[in-house]
């Protein structure tokens, strides 16, 4: 069917499932009838839950054809999201942001560190980074052993990736007792080319001020309502750029007077 | 050749500005539209107290190239205004301070802030068609806009713009508001729309209804403005659905001396303004104006 419409129209996308797979925890994957350009790794999209709210979602996975989204339930929004079944229809708008638009040499190492369901877009990273000869090393920190799942079973191409899990519950036996960052800390930072972290405000103010010389990428989520630059919501403090145009990957120097801003403790 | 222009009083490098409603109700985003190369900075409607809006979708593309929006007026406050004025201030940029109420004491109450900040003009929005109470209804009636005008100039020495929406009587509120003490005109703002859509069989706004934008509106927005030119040759700022240098062309010869745009920036682009004014240039040229005055209104006259 031709249906010739821009990135920031909502289009129809069916869902093939969607599945719990942690503790409030689900991975969608969704069929477009027509996909506007092909998804960047952190690029992101509108999910339109008729009638009830538009979620931004970063895009999980992608395989050529159909679109994965990892996600927790929050609200609203999420929450009706998690009762769609097969063959249900949903809007998608995007793939919006910029994506990762870091262009890393051939053959270096990364350390991800992902803060709970900040690991929703890694995989893709991981699986489209790999294409390209670079090492990702993955650090992910939960605060309950329940959010945990098998990153290696649901997004294969992991695999080969290394991947360091700590929780604050500490239930975890094969990883580290704390959060992200008391793991972060026994961590030789400067063994990799480059960071990339995404979590939580709090978390990524710890990481920016921390590892401020090394300065590392980070994700930011804000509010995010239109996803075009028009509404203004996701306006990043003390800077002229917008989330949703501009992000979600920033370096810290770019948005460390944002987080300070945001007044949080860790 | 000359771009410059004044609108009601205000002296702009060039003609091109944004809409209300793109960005403008933070610090953050009057550093924005300045990257866009604005000549001038056109404030989110300002309420009195602040909004929050409606919650999202709010804003989707058609298939036929428009948006419609129903973003519900959110903005923080006329509490919020000084900050964007000195922030402009700061850039050297002319601001103009969009107010929004439900009655002429709203209007009057946002409007003497922008005032005291030392804004550059107040810009009257009486056509918001998405948010009940705050629009449509006043300016559909040439006799309410002529009321709210006139007591917003009663308390302000700065330059008044109405911004008027498309309706049976426009014209006849134009020529109110004129009457009331508006130096220039906005014309026009979205207009009342829905979209469906034919998959979910849904309506895809969270408020259902919301105001269309771009492309789409732009002939209706060129009409409004050769027939109000005509009657009153007032100072007009043309809005709606400006995407090229043609669209800003057309407005002008149709009467408009200034020129607002909204849709194109949609995603950030930081060329939009820039193109235009390369376009227009070079469209002088071939007509030989060397000054952008020559051209306003010329097809009206001629």
């Amino acid at each position: 069917m031709n249906y010739m419409v821009g990135k920031y129209s909502v289009r129809p996308a069916k869902v093939v499932s969607n599945i719990e797979i942690a503790k409030d925890i689900y991975i969608l994957e969704l069929e477009p009838l027509h996909l506007h350009e092909i998804p960047q790794p952190f690029n992101f999209f509108m999910i339109w839950v008729p009638r009830v709210d538009e979620i931004p979602l970063c895009i999980a996975d992608f395989d050529g054809r159909k679109l994965k989204f990892l996600y927790k339930i929050r609200g609203d929004g999420t929450k009706a999201l998690a009762k769609h079944y097969k063959d249900m229809m949903v809007g998608i708008k995007g793939p919006l942001g910029k994506g990762v638009n870091i262009r890393p040499t051939l053959n270096s190492k990364w350390l991800v560190i992902a803060g709970g369901i900040g690991i929703a877009p890694i995989p893709y990273l991981i699986k489209t980074w790999k294409n390209y000869g670079i090492n990702i090393d993955l650090l992910w920190g939960v605060k309950t052993m329940d959010e945990i799942f098998n990153i290696y079973n649901f997004f294969p191409s992991s695999v080969g990736s290394k991947i360091i899990l700590a929780t604050e519950d500490c239930r975890y036996k094969n990883g580290y007792c704390g959060t992200v960052v008391d793991a972060l800390r026994c961590i030789d930072v400067k063994e990799y080319n480059g960071i990339i972290a995404i979590g939580p405000n709090s978390m990524l103010k710890i990481i920016c001020l921390e590892l401020y010389e090394l300065n590392p990428y980070i994700a930011l989520e804000t509010m995010v309502k239109c996803g075009m630059g028009i509404c203004g919501s996701c306006y990043i403090k003390a800077s002229d750029k917008l989330l949703c145009t501009d992000g979600p990957v920033f370096s810290c120097s770019e948005v460390i007077e944002h987080l300070r801003s945001s007044n949080i403790n860790y | 050749m000359n771009l410059e222009i004044s609108i009601a009083g205000i002296k702009l490098r060039h003609p091109l500005m944004n809409a209300s409603g793109i960005l403008g109700y933070a610090r953050e985003h009057i550093l924005k539209l300045i990257r866009y190369g604005v000549a001038a900075i056109v404030t989110k409607t300002i309420t009195p107290k602040p909004k929050r809006g409606y919650d999202p979708p709010i804003l989707i593309e058609l298939p036929n190239g428009g948006l419609i929006n129903a973003v519900g007026l959110e903005n923080p406050g006329k509490e919020a205004i000084p900050e964007l004025v000195n922030e402009a201030k700061r850039h050297y940029m002319p601001i103009l301070v969009s107010i929004g109420g439900v009655n002429e004491q709203e209007f009057i109450e946002v409007a003497s802030v922008a005032n005291d900040a030392g804004a550059d003009a107040i810009e009257i929005n009486l056509s918001c068609p998405h948010t009940k109470g705050y629009g449509i209804e006043i300016g559909t009636d040439p006799h309410n806009v002529y009321n709210v005008v006139k007591s917003v100039a009663s308390v302000v020495s700065i330059p008044i713009i109405a911004k008027l929406g498309l309706s049976d009587k426009v014209v006849e509120a134009a020529g109110k508001a004129i009457e009331a003490g508006a130096k220039a005109l906005t014309l026009i703002n979205t207009i009342k729309s829905l979209y469906i859509d034919v998959y979910t069989l849904k309506p895809v706004l969270t408020n259902i209804f919301g105001g269309l934008s771009g492309p789409p509106i732009h002939p209706i927005a060129v009409r409004v403005v050769y027939e109000v030119y005509k009657e009153f040759q007032p100072e007009i700022i043309g809005c709606g659905g400006i995407s090229s240098w043609i669209d800003a062309a057309e407005f002008i010869i149709a009467g408009a001396r200034a020129l607002q745009i909204g849709t194109a920036l949609r995603g950030g682009s930081q060329n939009v303004i820039v193109s235009i004014l390369e376009g227009l240039r070079n469209w002088m040229l071939i007509h030989g104006f060397r000054d952008i005055r020559e051209a306003i209104g010329i097809s009206v006259r001629g």
